[in-house]
């Protein structure tokens, strides 16, 4: 009977159980036949093989080899089936000999080198929580690997440096008791976070009104575009975005690894990410990169930027049809990607942070722009409404003077704005226990803002007094009430204050700044 | 044409032989006033023989030859036919509306195409400035435009970037007449963010062209268009223009046509004398190039 070696095959971001055989037919020509619908990288895996087998000092049969990789059904991909496979092929030809309990329990991942190195390989992550789910005990990988798996509690992963180091190891050989000494405990590793990022908000200096709204959007899961001439902070403000947001949950964690996994952006000997995510894709990204994409469909921006920031700078630069596809993911929070090869759908529960630039030549409403009102119409019509919409906050960002700031005092740091950040989501997730699928404001349905946003007269008074004076819709309104209730749980009160209206109607500047626009037609 | 419109036989004829001898190469504009002015109506001219053409006195020999020549006025009709799917009018020079002692003028266009409410007086004041003005400029444009407008007179305008876009606008929001008045067909925009505010003119003035439909803005289209805002301006106000600029091509054709050219630059004019009358000011190396 063949033996069975357990591998492991990854469809968007879930690991799949793959059962790996061999066979030997006697009386036919020399050859290794690998099935299963594989990939190029899969049927390239039987010439690594036997270069790995030889140079180990085994031998290649010479009969022909049948490899099956079950389920046949399933597509795979991908160069981490060679260590199984030759395995499955040593064992089948009776040249190791196993020791039952080293095997059955036991998944195996890697790919070999001509010589019989086992080199690492991606989305170890997912395979790992495949493999603990379907209840192995022990997971073999590469050395460079071994990390990241371990940040995966409930299994004993051996990484290991060759293939000879493999065989010795399901032999029962020593070398195992080696590998026994590096295991550390799983636990450890998730204490071991990566948090030293290198940026502080304490560096921004001279934009407290920005860092305010900063805090709003962040507190409150609001969306936040930042208008503003060059060089005046809007990216730097931007990259520490991630600092204040509050801290992931070991589920966070776990997804955004898993992300990053699959889509090669774990560094070797990386454990978990603690991080959240920060994506800045630069403005000529193509829709496919943007969304997700490729013929076996690989996670794209709005997905690496799962649980964290995807921030567009240029926001005006950027392709129409490219922007507009982040409708659907802001809305959703995942996206479905559908190829020839498969329907995948993967996490995209992103931040949206934006900036640009007021105007073509940047520098509008200083005296340095010369931009026409029909230009600075035309450049802000490129981001179209429907996005627009569902940014909250629309931010100026006005160019600090650099000689003030060598003089100003410090600047609240991120570890204090996280600590306000987190106050206020815990007033959320308080509010919202009830509530299926809704975590921070932002997410409030229109039932929930009449229930939650309720005002007094005074505050009535100015949001109509504004509203009239801006014509604002009424899903503006909607909006700056959803702020407001964000703004008052900043500061931990029960209802909605007066000054919380106040301070939500200083972010609506782009608006403000479009009705100064002396235009006609169009979309004015 | 609207299709609506309904021209009889002979201007219809008119229309097609004007047409026709805007396309005939080598002869400019200033041989097609004279020939019309020769024979009487460009029908004349098409069916001129030789000798006359001769006889005329105003053409070379490679000009008669041209004409003779390209005596065919299949493309004429083709003009037409497009210039109706897309709505464009097109008057001549012995239109009622055609601004009439522009006719006058030896170097204006035969054949003008437009899209719009036309009116019988199309004539106004001009407001022509700077593409990139100050906000000065922008506030005096927007200001001399509602006053034209309080006083009846119709925007007259090149739809540039700037000044020009400024005065239009202010015309349209003040519910005036506005003429703009292209370097390129009309069946087209430029600059291309002007669509909006074309299609407002449209709706409410005019958008007037020498060119035909398709024609794409050219270097030289501008200073020539620039001749038919100094024809069709009574006053002509001149905001934030330097010198050697575009403007000051249209300030060249407006002396020509004897205009009030008053310009403003950096709001002295409004400082010094009230909005309306600024500072007259003629550049002498210009005028003396003339």
């Amino acid at each position: 009977m063949a033996t069975v070696v357990k591998c492991f095959s990854v469809e968007g971001i879930e690991g799949h159980l793959v059962e790996i055989e061999a066979t030997s037919l006697r009386g036919q020509q020399q050859m290794i036949s690998v099935i299963g619908l594989g990939d190029q990288a899969v049927r390239e895996a039987a010439e690594r093989m036997q270069a790995a087998i030889e140079s180990c000092g085994y031998e290649i049969p010479h009969d022909k080899m049948i490899i099956s990789l079950a389920p046949g059904n399933l597509r795979k991909r991908g160069s981490h089936y060679d260590l199984a496979m030759t395995i499955a092929l040593l064992i089948s030809t009776d040249q190791v000999t196993v020791k039952r309990d080293r095997i059955d329990n036991c998944g195996m991942i890697g790919e070999l080198s001509l010589n019989g190195k086992l080199r690492p390989c991606n989305g170890i992550l997912p395979m790992t929580s495949e493999a603990v789910r379907i209840g192995l005990k022990t997971l073999i990988v590469p050395e460079e690997n071994a990390k990241e798996a371990k940040s995966i509690s409930g299994i004993t992963v051996h990484g290991m440096n060759s293939l000879q180091d493999v065989i010795y190891y399901i032999e029962g050989r020593a070398v195992a008791e080696k590998e026994k000494k590096k295991e550390s405990t799983n636990e450890d590793n998730l204490k071991e976070s990566n948090l030293a990022y290198g940026m502080d908000f304490r560096d921004v200096k001279g934009q407290a009104e920005l860092v305010d709204a900063i805090v709003l959007a962040a507190a409150g899961g609001h969306n936040i575009l930042m208008i503003g001439e060059p060089g005046c902070g809007k990216s730097m403000i931007a990259q520490r975005m991630p600092t204040i947001l509050p801290l992931m949950s070991e589920r966070e964690s776990l997804e955004v690894t898993k992300i990053q996994s699959i889509s090669g952006l774990l560094p070797p000997d990386h454990k978990i990410v603690r991080m959240r995510p920060f994506r800045a894709p630069h403005h000529n990204i193509s829709l496919n990169a943007m969304i997700g994409g490729g013929s076996f469909a690989m996670p794209g921006e709005v997905s690496l930027a799962h649980n964290g920031v995807l921030f567009l700078d240029e926001l005006a630069e950027f392709n129409r049809s490219t922007l507009d596809s982040l409708r659907q993911p802001m809305e959703d929070k995942h996206v479905t990607i559908s190829r020839v090869n498969g329907t995948n759908c993967y996490p995209a529960n992103f931040m949206f942070v934006a900036a640009m630039n007021p105007c073509p030549c940047g520098y509008y409403p200083s005296s340095r722009c010369k931009c026409t009102d029909y230009e600075i119409a035309h450049y802000r019509s490129k981001i179209s409404g429907p996005i627009l919409d569902r940014i909250d906050i629309q931010k100026d960002v006005r160019s600090v003077d650099y000689f003030d700031l060598t003089r100003e005092t410090a600047a609240p740091s991120s570890a204090e704005l996280r600590k306000r950040v987190e106050k206020a989501r815990k007033i959320q997730q308080e509010r919202f226990t009830d509530c299926e699928g809704i975590n921070c404001n932002s997410q409030m349905t229109s039932a929930l803002v009449q229930n939650y946003c309720q005002l007094d007269n005074e505050s009535t008074g100015i949001l109509r007094e504004a509203s009239q004076r801006n014509g604002f819709s009424a899903r503006t309104i909607h909006k700056l009430l959803k702020v407001a209730r964000t703004s008052a749980d900043l500061d931990d009160v029960e209802n909605i204050r007066t000054d919380d209206i106040k301070r939500v109607l200083r972010c609506r500047d782009l608006d403000r700044s479009n009705r100064n626009m002396y235009t006609v037609g169009g979309e004015q | 044409m609207k299709s609506e419109e309904v021209h009889s036989r002979d201007e219809y004829d008119e229309i097609m032989y004007c047409l026709w001898l805007t396309g005939v190469p080598s002869v400019g504009h200033i041989s097609q006033n004279k020939l019309i002015q020769n024979f009487g109506s460009a029908k004349s001219v098409y069916n001129a023989g030789e000798e006359e053409l001769n006889n005329a006195n105003c053409l070379n020999r490679t000009q008669v030859a041209a004409i003779v020549e390209a005596r065919d006025t299949a493309k004429a009709n083709q003009l037409i036919e497009e210039c109706e799917k897309k709505k464009i009018g097109i008057m001549t020079y012995f239109d009622d509306r055609f601004p009439s002692d522009m006719s006058m003028v030896y170097d204006f266009p035969i054949i003008l195409f437009y899209r719009g409410n036309s009116r019988v007086s199309l004539k106004g004041t001009g407001i022509i400035g700077a593409r990139r003005c100050t906000v000065t400029g922008k506030e005096t444009a927007i200001k001399l435009a509602m006053e034209s407008v309080q006083n009846g007179q119709n925007v007259i305008s090149g739809m540039a970037k700037g000044i020009d876009s400024y005065a239009h606008t202010a015309a349209i929001k003040n519910g005036g007449y506005t003429v703009a008045v292209l370097g390129c067909g009309a069946d087209m925009c430029y600059p291309a963010e002007h669509i909006g505010l074309m299609e407002s003119i449209i709706e409410t003035g005019l958008v007037l062209t020498e060119y035909a439909p398709g024609s794409r803005p050219q270097k030289y289209s501008f200073p020539q268009r620039n001749r038919i805002i100094a024809g069709l301006s009574e006053v002509l106000y001149v905001i934030d223009a330097g010198r050697n600029s575009g403007t000051d091509s249209t300030c060249l054709f407006a002396r020509k046509y004897e205009r009030r050219i008053i310009r403003v630059n950096d709001g002295v004019g409004s400082q010094e004398a009230g909005m309306t009358i600024g500072v007259n000011v003629y550049d002498n190396r210009k005028t003396a190039r003339m």
